[in-house]
């Protein structure tokens, strides 16, 4: 029984990362062309532009489509990466010596006192990243607090006996890593990418918002901060409900869709964390 | 029974504790708040101007925003030599009268003006303000032709050239806004002397508050002005969204609004207020890197402005409010002349072919070498639509272009480096046209650097030096043509500004611009009988 | 038996201390590397819309030196430590006054929205909470979930712009930005009312955004308790809603809400930025904001140093409270 979900999850896992590493290529390394300027600017709502169009001519609704690949990809690439570094940091911080072990997790409580979004801030106003570079500052923000998750589910697996047994019989620590404690650990590692990726897009759309990543990059916070200066104008509702509604959706979904995979996880791991 | 009450009144200590703390945050917010400096008393004879922006730097020469309307607030402030009234010209401000000769320009300075602390304004003054912004450069300023500066007695001043230089009077005199020798000297830093007396001018008003937080400056007449008692006994400046300045034009609490957008003037009209629009003389250019060989062939440049649809842009990002520019780079195109480069994709095939351009099977371009084009484009953040424009009619075409946008360091930087293609650049036109000469030669982060025409090289040198008037207006329009065939950067358009004001101010646009060449409707010949 | 537990209590409270002071330090440190590691001259963006000529040679190296962006990266950080030493933020080289003094004028009114949000969400969030989870398992109890869930997902900005559009630009009830009216006379209760307009949109936008999320929180334990023995009881004694809710259900939640107080001030500071932003509200976000689109070194590094030292000292101060209530308790 026990076997036959972990290697429903495992492939569960593995066609997640598969999509995810489609949409990261396809978004992020082959952008799509600005949609066409062809209509009279500012016209509300109508049958040929459901969302109307904004400054430039261009259809509301199509510009805020055409920011959807690129921003999941965004948040799934600086997620993923998020959650390697604190599995890897946490799985890490759970097999050292104790006391090696204990300084880490201190680290990390540093590294979590700092408030992230400012720190993000502060590194976009002089970097002013492009997609990429906004991945890897959004990952290298956003890893500190899973590692507490990870490594307390990681000391709960390395005290099982199966991986007593495995170091008994002289298993080396990379080796009980990757064959005993990571793959019970998939489903929350799951859970915890999609909520990642959520909190990713959040942080991404926020900082777009106050103009800290490239334009050139669409973005539903860029839409956002771009309708902003124009809102006493009565077509500025159709700029800002594009982007908004999209924006939010996606925020929705992903909280539900993590919601949901938390839920599997906790099961799948035999109980309820209650007693915690 | 009794644990379960004791982890209660844990539980309610922590509670307390908890509203506590938050209630001391919450007092000492509230109390910060009140204890806030006192506002002062309104007034009905308050005259209320509403800006988008509202905090352009103390009004003092080294603080205030770089930007135009940092200037026009400070001269509120400060005096310069001479300024420009209605029409342009130059009338007496400190100075009262001048004689220029061939070796340099005598002032006779107006008896009668005084620093807004008593002390008279001197001859020496004068002197110590040229001989301090040599010293400490004034960003508007160029001393570079002065040898120099002395007085002759208390009331007269004697400056000197090194050569002959055609924009001094609008340039300097009227420009350079001349400091009190007894505050500012000893000031080793200009930039940091932000003290209130660093605010002590001769102009016709004094600050008497100053809202960095809010945005908003309140000035106060100055009685013993020597040019008579100006007419507005307070003048309030302050940052207000544009529905709230809209709502208070039409309710009679705003009197002037610096910014209103186009499709507000007919209502405005409507309800009785005066609605001013004027040219920017900023026109939008986009510059060739000329020393890419893509760009080094002038047809390939040439072809370029014809593709880009100007008329588009300006109904779609300026919403109608902005005019052709000439090629020529000075002037706005004239409506009854031909533009030479209008929207035309056909002249655009034939010049490419021309220049050994091919297309491909996929309808692309490729250069004469090969390559498929595909074009770099920075700009400014401000350009983020017309350059995403520009792009798509140049892609529309078979040009592959790749949009990047910076702030301004960013920006400058990017020119630096010359590894750009295309760029959006935009500085004044307006003021004396040695702007232009900066523009094409060199003396700006954004300028074209474009010296392979010796012709048009020389004749912008030239014409600094030129002193007859009619002399030099046919050097400059001999170099405009010149430009406008060679091409190094393409002008396209320049916006438009709408104001609007009630019956108790009386703005105009000064033509050639505010000091040395500001589009601004903030004359403060205004407020003077 | 006092002994040991006050000499642990001390340990912990120096390891906290100690923790704090590391992340300050990486904090300054952060916040000097990351300015100086740009593309792009700060004399750039300040003279590049000049009308006319930009200093050139020369007076570009009289310039930096006037704005104090002159010497190596380790003049200019040794430079910065000991000003920082002295309570000296630097200068901003765009509004050419210190940054201190840019920052005290604008910190209380950031300081009256977050602090009045503080209180606001608490209050409501665990009120709200409490509702929703007494309610749990009975009807209405999923739209409400559904409510906050879905309120939960839109991020503070454009909670910020909805209220924006909405209430001041659609109904014209409030105001549309500033903090109070310009030189005004009001005094008093007046000018407190002014400010209260000003303030409603703005505080509206921080509080609903972090009331969902203690709400959650408050919610979850709430339906923990609900199963307890004590709960059970107080029910079967017919204690009044009121204070079945305030003695008995909220001293348990408050333990969750505590525990989260620090990630509550965090997020507030930070929403408080966007908040600021979309209302112009003159505080330290506008400050930050306009810091970053100029290039104002010493103000972006002030501002964010300030708004990181005060969350750390909220954080340390909480903890130690919490700690010194664990071991008393």
């Amino acid at each position: 029984m026990e076997t036959r979900s972990r290697g429903l999850a495992v492939a569960g896992a593995g066609v997640i990362i598969a999509a995810m590493i489609a949409g990261m290529v396809w978004g992020l390394a082959a952008p799509l062309p600005d949609v066409p300027m062809a209509a009279a600017p500012l016209l509300p709502p109508g049958p040929d532009h459901w969302l109307g169009t904004n400054q430039l001519g261009q259809d509301n609704l199509l510009r805020a489509l055409a920011a959807t690949p690129g921003t999941l990809a965004l948040g799934l690439a600086a997620s993923v990466i998020a959650l390697v570094l604190s599995t890897v940091y946490g799985v890490l911080s759970v097999t050292a010596p104790p006391v090696l072990g204990r300084v880490m997790m201190r680290a990390i409580d540093v590294l979590l006192a700092l408030p992230s979004l400012l720190v993000a801030m502060l590194v976009a106003s002089y970097v002013r990243p492009g997609p990429g570079v906004l991945v890897l500052l959004l990952a290298g923000l956003g890893w500190p607090p899973d590692v507490r998750v990870v490594a307390a589910l990681a000391r709960r697996e390395v005290a099982r006996d199966s991986t007593r047994f495995a170091r008994v019989f002289g298993g080396g620590p990379v080796y009980l890593m990757v064959h005993h404690v990571v793959p019970r650990m998939v489903p929350v590692l799951i859970a915890l990418a999609v909520q990642g990726t959520r909190q990713t897009i959040i942080h991404a759309s926020a900082l777009a918002f106050v103009g800290l990543t490239d334009p050139s990059f669409p973005t539903w916070g860029g839409m956002l901060a771009e309708a902003l200066p124009r809102l006493h104008e009565p077509t500025a509702i159709w700029q800002v409900a594009a982007p908004a509604l999209a924006l939010c959706g996606t925020i929705l979904a992903l909280g539900l869709a993590g919601t949901r995979l938390e839920s599997w996880a906790h099961r799948s791991l035999g109980g309820s964390d209650d007693r915690g | 029974m009794s644990t379960v009450s004791w982890e209660q009144k844990r539980n309610r200590k922590k509670l307390s504790i908890l509203f506590f703390f938050t209630a001391v945050l919450f007092l000492v917010s509230v109390a910060s708040v009140l204890t806030r400096p006192a506002a002062l008393a309104q007034d009905g004879a308050r005259v209320v101007i509403a800006d988008g922006r509202g905090n352009w730097g103390p009004p003092s020469p080294y603080l205030h925003d770089r930007r135009g309307p940092g200037y026009v607030l400070m001269t509120f402030v400060f005096d310069t030599l001479v300024w420009k009234d209605e029409t342009g010209t130059l009338i007496p401000a400190l100075a009262r009268s001048w004689r220029a000769d061939e070796t340099g320009i005598t002032f006779w300075l107006d008896p009668d003006a005084i620093w807004h602390d008593g002390e008279p304004v001197t001859a020496d003054d004068v002197v110590f303000t040229f001989d301090y912004v040599r010293q400490h450069p004034y960003q508007a300023v160029d001393l570079s032709a002065v040898e120099t500066v002395r007085a002759v007695n208390p009331t007269e001043v004697r400056v000197a050239f090194a050569r002959p230089f055609a924009p001094f009077m609008a340039n300097v005199a009227g420009t350079l806004p001349i400091l009190p020798a007894h505050i500012f000297g000893g000031i080793e830093n200009p930039v940091r002397f932000a003290d209130r007396l660093a605010m002590t001018g001769s102009g016709p008003y004094r600050l008497k508050a100053y809202d960095p937080v809010q945005g908003g400056y309140l000035f106060e007449a100055n009685a013993d002005y020597y040019r008579g008692r100006p007419t507005a006994p307070e003048i309030a400046f302050v940052k207000m969204g544009t529905a709230a300045a809209l709502a208070g034009l039409t309710s009679g609490t705003v009197d002037l609004m610096t910014k209103v957008p186009a499709t507000e003037r007919a209502d405005l009209r409507a309800a009785g207020l005066t609605v001013l629009s004027h040219q920017m003389n900023h026109p939008v250019r986009l510059q060739f890197n000329h020393r890419h060989p893509v760009l080094a062939d002038v047809r390939v440049r040439q072809a370029m402005a014809h593709l880009v649809d100007r008329p588009r842009l300006i109904e779609t990002v300026y919403l109608g409010e902005a005019d052709l520019w000439d090629p020529t780079g000075l002037a706005p195109l004239d409506a009854t002349a031909p533009d030479p480069y209008a929207h035309d994709p056909a002249k655009a095939e034939r010049l490419l072919h021309a220049a050994g351009w091919r297309r491909d099977d996929a309808g692309r371009w490729r250069t004469a070498d090969g390559d498929p084009a595909s074009l770099t484009l920075v700009a400014v953040r401000n350009f983020d639509l017309v350059s995403r424009m520009v792009a798509a009619h140049l892609d529309a075409a078979g040009i592959g272009v790749s949009v990047t946008l910076f702030d301004r360091g960013g920006f400058d930087a990017a020119l630096a480096r010359e590894t750009f293609d295309l760029a959006i650049v935009s500085f004044s036109a307006l003021g004396d046209p040695d702007v232009f000469r900066l523009g094409v030669l060199e003396g700006r982060p954004d300028s074209d650097r474009y010296t392979a025409n010796t012709e048009l090289t020389r004749l912008l040198t030239a014409q600094a030096s030129e002193m007859d008037a009619t002399t030099r207006a046919d050097m400059l329009a001999r170099a405009g043509d010149l430009y406008a065939a060679d091409l190094p950067s393409f002008s396209m358009l320049s916006a438009r500004r709408t104001v609007a004001a009630s019956d108790r101010v009386r703005p105009f646009f000064t033509p050639g611009g505010v000091g040395a060449g500001i589009p601004s409707t903030l004359n403060k010949q205004m407020f003077l009988p | 038996m006092s002994m040991p537990v006050a000499s642990a209590l001390t340990r912990r409270t120096i390891v906290r201390c100690i923790e704090t002071l590391l992340a300050l330090f990486v904090l300054i440190g952060l916040n000097f590397v990351a300015v100086r590691a740009l593309p792009g001259d700060p004399l750039g963006v300040l003279f590049a819309d000049a009308t006319l000529a930009a200093p050139t040679g020369e007076a570009r190296d009289q310039l930096r030196q006037m704005y104090g962006l002159d010497g190596g990266l380790m003049d200019q950080f040794v430079r910065y430590l000991g000003h920082l030493a002295e309570g000296d933020l630097g200068v901003s080289a765009v509004h050419g006054l210190p940054v201190l003094d840019l920052i005290l004028p604008v910190a209380p009114w950031t300081l009256l929205l977050v602090g009045t949000a503080t209180v606001l969400s608490v209050l409501l969030g665990t009120a709200g909470g409490i509702e929703v989870g007494l309610r749990h398992g009975r009807r209405g109890n999923a739209t409400l979930l559904a409510v906050l869930t879905v309120a939960d997902s839109i991020p503070p900005f454009v909670k910020a712009i909805v209220l924006l559009f909405v209430f001041a630009l659609g109904l014209n009830l409030l105001p549309a930005s500033g903090a109070m009216t310009q030189f005004s006379e009001a005094r008093g209760l007046a000018r407190l009312g002014d400010i209260a307009l000003h303030a409603v949109l703005p505080l509206s936008a921080l509080v609903l955004h972090e009331t969902t999320k203690i709400a959650y929180l408050t919610r979850a334990s709430t339906i923990t308790v609900l199963s307890r023995p004590f709960m059970t009881m107080a029910r079967a004694k017919g204690v009044s809603p009121l204070r079945l809710r305030s003695a008995y259900v909220a001293p348990s939640t408050l333990a969750t809400v505590v525990a989260r107080t620090a990630a509550l001030f965090s997020g507030l500071v930070s929403g408080v930025l966007f908040v600021e932003i979309v209302f112009a509200y003159p505080g330290l976000g506008m400050l930050v904001a306009e810091g970053i689109t100029s290039r104002d070194y010493a103000v972006v590094q002030g501002v964010l140093l300030i708004l990181g030292v005060t969350i750390l000292t909220v954080n340390l101060i909480a903890d130690l409270v919490i700690l010194r209530l664990a071991a008393r308790g």
